[in-house]
């Protein structure tokens, strides 16, 4: 399983819109045009994707800076 | 699959003064598109040799004309100077370096070319954070332009040509690069970063013995 | 960047200057490093430093002249440090049987040395280190010259003979008795002419007595000519040293002064040139700080207390190691560093100008960046304290501007570096804001009030009483703008952006017909100096100082003034605050560092947006300075003090505040809030005193939040604004796109304004307003793929 987020901690959101639990697929996450895939949450009606705190303030924000320069 | 793919082969070989009947070795192969393509535009004769022997069968059944060997580039089953151009293509940094280049120059004829386009570090300082990715991925060898250029002169090559081609890694996933399925793609971006990871191409040509 | 200014404000910092003892030397023993090493208890590299600069350690430990001492900075302070007594330590607690002399591959070409004198060994020493072979030529029956001549329990004999192994070891041939001088005509008869014949060159290391030598050619005083940087004579082939050249050089000075650690340098001196020209390699390149010159490191001794040697030290004195530990502890270790001195930030990165300033030039000149000079980069708080301190005026902070301005033409400041700077600059020069108008029923003005954006954010009723303050004044005839002074884009070097502000500020000026602007905010009155220069502009606190009837109000204890740094080179306007505050009866204690030496809170330059950690050194850093209540007059650095607990108070809060409330402890204002406060101003000035509403407000802003302490500190550490968090509730409401979680019943939604997405996880109450568990951000897209 992906080393990023615990998915086990998501197993309670569904997508609201759709009524359907969210399921881990693999979606594109880009930055500063550079693009990879990684395993999300996302809902297999509509494509809307759970982006977890802990990966936008942790690995996401690391990859954004390393990107950057910052 | 490589970044750039034949256009950064044919813009090196641009800087070879090739003939046809000329001999030209592949190490790491694979499937041998690269070959087959070369020895089609420039009229050479051509081997191909891949530790992968499910490789080297798929070759085998594409062309008939080329020598495909199942053989490790630290060990060549060929005569010494017995090639005239030999292609390395995103595989320097996978093999046992320093042995695969004395066994190429060994091959190689004297002044014959020696062509690589492989992944390195354009910042020396953090090629450190590519060494703490898990084994199994060529990025973490990927080592920076002075390292390259140092043992590639150690081991008896003048390099003639060098070129970046980062450009054409970015339209490239480094994802598919690596065949270990357990490293983190963020951690995988992360050091690339540091690292700057980047691309180039290469000739060189084996000293003269004098 | 102007890679000229660079390498001249490089060339300017003096870190890198040898200090005052090695620079005197004219070996240039590195009597710090020495003393260093021996204070830390390492003898063996103590003593390698000294092997480095004398070839003959024990002689020169025991008759140096020591000119060192002359210009020590210990001098004044307890005495000079007594070098000769330490160096003699090296040898006697350092020394070991295993030093071996490393010496380079034998080279074919052979030089002859004439002269056994100190001065010809270390020629023939250090040419034979390098390869070359030598033979000494010594008119005396053995080698060492005039140190024969020295009182044996001064330099003791088998210290001498010791020293002197070493030619032996190097496989130096020696000849004596030969004389240089004699018989012979021109050319091919003499001596030396024999000499240039059989070797490759020829170093004269003799007497004074130049007629002995009649192949060379004289000056005009009537010595033999000698190139006085490389000591060349007429012949290519013969280098001169010891007396001949100084009787030379120094014509018509016949008082020859024996120095055996001058004729070392000498010596080595010669050695250089003789080595390139077997080489054959230019002669006179880069050879600057040869011999004795003098330094010009600064070093401030004001703090340092005067400690003498802990025994009397002579020539002939022996430490024993605890001693020499002390005594070397003593040495003051002479380096600058002002800058570093006084600046978190400079201090930070373990460094000096001189070093930073070469790296940014690589950081720049070598198109890859580095994450960690971008980061110094856009760290610096461009206050200049460092050049107002420095003895030779670098200033770090138009090094690091210069070097952003560059990053962002080569597109390589990181995006995120000042993006919510630069969106609360947009904010203030947007419509919540932004506003210009004269002053009620007049249709232009002679002044226009300028409070800024801080003030505004921080204490909106400031604004108020003070434009009213103003127009009691100037008969009404004061009008008031609102905007943002275009401070965070000439700090991030968006000159674009900034060009922007600025024109719209031009345009809005000019329709007021181009009145006076007072300007209360020091950054703003900086940023008018630096890019409004046809625009004529006044202090506020001048105005005020003159103007202002001040009543007398209760100081229970004396206060002290932070001034901001954006006031440094504004006297007038220090005088104006202290002035204010003493008519209002309160006691002034000075910081040490004010005025012109300032210190910045940390908002200057972005500093905290670009690296939060050493702005938070920042900060601490000058709370700490006093016990006593702070008093400025920047809004930015009475929010980052209080922020950090400090009490602090704007010197409105003496001028228009309410007496009875505490308002030193009173809460830093969030970044949320500084934009309601400032919609709220112009919304009040709009109604109260031109009878205007605001324009209509985007549907988002009608989204009530209610944020719990805890999820508040969140949001505002995490730079996630309210009205961020409104436009996520209300396009998820809006358009149904939101999670659920099916055990808490939050939703989770997002929405991405700009280049930044924002989350929010909540719940509606019933009264329609919304609570926030949580909210958090990235910049990082999701769902579309770079180009294939």
């Amino acid at each position: 399983m992906s080393e990023y987020f615990d998915p086990a901690k998501y197993e309670g959101w569904v997508c609201a819109d759709c009524n359907i639990p969210l399921q881990l697929s693999k979606v594109d996450v880009s930055y500063l045009g550079n693009s990879f895939p990684v395993d999300l949450l996302k809902c297999p009606n509509c494509g809307l994707v759970l982006i977890p705190e802990e990966l936008a303030l942790g690995k996401m924000a690391e990859v954004e800076k390393a990107l950057e320069d910052k | 699959m490589r970044p750039g793919g034949l256009t950064i082969t044919e813009q090196a070989l641009a800087h070879c003064d090739l003939q046809s009947g000329m001999r030209v070795l592949d190490v790491g192969c694979g499937a041998g598109a690269t070959l087959r393509h070369v020895i089609a535009v420039y009229g050479l004769m051509g081997f191909g040799v891949d530790v992968s022997a499910e490789l080297i069968a798929r070759a085998r059944q594409t062309n008939s004309q080329v020598e495909w060997m199942r053989a490790r580039s630290e060990s060549l089953p060929f005569a010494s100077e017995s090639m005239d151009v030999i292609l390395s293509e995103c595989t320097l940094c996978i093999f046992e370096i320093d042995t695969a280049l004395s066994e190429c120059v060994r091959t190689l004829n004297y002044g014959g070319y020696f062509v690589v386009s492989d992944l390195y570090a354009r910042n020396e300082n953090g090629a450190e954070a590519l060494r703490q990715l898990p084994r199994g991925t060529c990025i973490g060898t990927a080592m920076p332009k002075t390292q390259i250029v140092e043992k590639l002169e150690r081991a008896g090559l003048q390099i003639s040509v060098w070129q970046d081609c980062s450009e054409k890694l970015k339209e490239f996933s480094i994802c598919t690069l690596t065949t270990a399925a357990q490293v983190d793609p963020f951690d995988l971006h992360i050091a690339a970063a540091k690292a700057k990871l980047g691309y180039y191409f290469l000739v060189a040509r084996k000293n003269n013995h004098r | 960047m102007d890679q000229k200014q660079l390498r001249e404000q490089e060339n300017r910092c003096i870190q890198e200057q040898a200090p005052a003892c090695a620079a005197i030397c004219p070996a240039h023993v590195d009597v710090r490093g020495i003393a260093a090493e021996i204070a830390k208890g390492d003898v063996v590299a103590a003593l390698k430093l000294y092997r480095k600069a004398v070839p003959f350690p024990g002689i020169i430990s025991r008759i140096c002249d020591q000119p060192c001492k002359a210009v020590c900075l210990r001098k004044d302070l307890g005495g000079s440090i007594e070098i000769a007594a330490l160096e003699r330590a090296c040898l006697e607690f350092g020394s070991s049987s295993e030093e071996t002399v490393k010496q380079l591959p034998r080279k074919s070409k052979t030089v002859a040395v004439i002269g056994g004198g100190i001065s010809g060994l270390t020629v023939a020493h250090d040419l034979a280190r390098k390869g070359w072979g030598v033979v000494i030529f010594e008119a005396g029956d053995r080698l060492g010259g005039g140190l024969w001549k020295s009182p044996p329990d001064l330099l003791p004999r088998d210290v001498l003979i010791n020293d002197l192994k070493i030619i032996e070891e190097l496989e130096i041939e020696v000849r004596l008795n030969m004389s240089v001088g004699g018989s012979g005509a021109n050319g091919h008869g003499t001596f030396l002419g024999k000499l240039s014949q059989e070797f490759d060159a020829i170093f004269l290391g003799v007497g004074p007595h130049s007629s002995e030598i009649p192949d060379l050619q004289m000056n005009d005083n009537g010595q033999i000519a000698i190139d006085p940087l490389t000591f060349q004579t007429s012949n290519e082939k013969v280098f001169a040293g010891g007396d001949v050249l100084r009787v030379s050089t120094l014509y018509p000075n016949r008082e020859l002064k024996h120095s055996a650690i001058l004729s070392i340098s000498d010596g080595r001196r010669a050695a250089v040139s003789i080595d390139r020209f077997l080489q054959k390699v230019s002669l006179t390149a880069s050879r600057v700080n040869e011999g004795s010159y003098e330094t010009k490191l600064y070093t401030n001794t004001s703090t340092t207390t005067s400690q003498a040697p802990l025994i009397e030290t002579d020539l002939s004195t022996r430490y024993n190691i605890e001693v020499a530990e002390t005594e070397a502890a003593r040495c003051i270790q002479c380096e600058c560093l002002e800058c570093v001195k006084v600046c978190p930030y400079l201090d930070h990165y373990k460094g000096y100008p001189k070093k930073y300033i070469r790296e940014t030039y690589n950081n720049l000149a070598i198109v890859m960046g580095t994450r960690h000079s971008n980061q110094f980069i856009n760290t610096c708080a461009l206050c200049g304290l460092c050049a107002e301190v420095c003895p030779t005026d670098v200033n770090m902070g138009e090094v690091c501007h210069e070097a952003r301005v560059t990053m962002v033409d080569q597109k390589r400041m990181p995006p995120s570096a000042h993006d919510f700077a630069l969106r609360d600059m947009a904010f203030s020069n947007g419509e919540k804001f932004a506003l210009a108008h004269s002053a009620p029923g007049l249709d232009s003005a002679s002044y226009v009030f300028f409070p800024g954006c801080q003030l505004s954010g921080s204490t909106p009723e400031y604004v108020e009483k003070s434009y009213a303050f103003l127009r009691e004044n100037f008969d009404n005839n004061v009008g008031l703008m609102l905007r943002c002074c275009g401070a965070p884009a000439d700090w991030a070097a968006r000159k674009d952006l900034f060009a922007q502000s600025q024109n719209e500020f031009y345009a809005e000026y000019e329709k007021l017909g181009k009145p006076k602007v007072i300007l209360s905010c020091s950054s703003c009155y900086q940023m008018f100096q630096k890019h409004y220069p046809d625009v004529e502009i006044v202090s506020f606190w001048d105005v005020m100082n003159e103007h202002g009837k001040f009543k007398k109000r209760e100081f229970p204890a004396p206060i002290t003034i932070h001034d901001p740094c954006s006031t440094r080179r504004e006297s007038h306007i220090h005088d104006s605050i202290r002035e204010i505050i003493t008519k209002m009866g309160g006691e002034i204690q000075e910081l040490p560092l004010s005025r012109e030496k300032t210190e910045c809170c940390s908002f200057g330059g972005v500093m905290w947006l670009a690296n939060r950690p050493v702005a938070e050194k920042m900060v601490q850093q000058r709370i700490n300075e006093s016990p006593l209540d702070y008093v400025t007059y920047c809004a930015m650095c009475r929010d980052f003090f209080a922020r950090k607990g400090k009490r602090t108070l704007h010197i409105f809060d003496y001028i228009f505040g309410e007496e009875k409330s505490d308002l030193a402890a009173a809460p830093a204002v969030g970044f949320s809030q500084r934009h309601e406060n400032r919609a709220r101003l112009k919304e009040k000035l709009l109604r109260d005193l031109w009878s205007e509403t605001m324009p209509d407000s985007g549907a988002f802003e009608s989204i009530r939040l209610v944020l719990p302490e805890d999820v508040q500190k969140q949001v505002e550490d995490r730079l996630i604004l309210v009205e961020d968090m409104q436009k996520v509730i209300e396009y998820a409401e809006r358009t149904g796109k939101r999670m659920l979680n099916n055990s808490t019943k939050h939703y989770l939604a997002y929405f991405k304004p700009n280049s930044v997405t924002y989350w929010v996880e909540y719940t509606k109450n019933d009264d329609g307003s919304f609570l926030i568990y949580k909210a958090y951000s990235h910049r990082m897209e999701v769902g579309i793929g770079a180009p294939k």
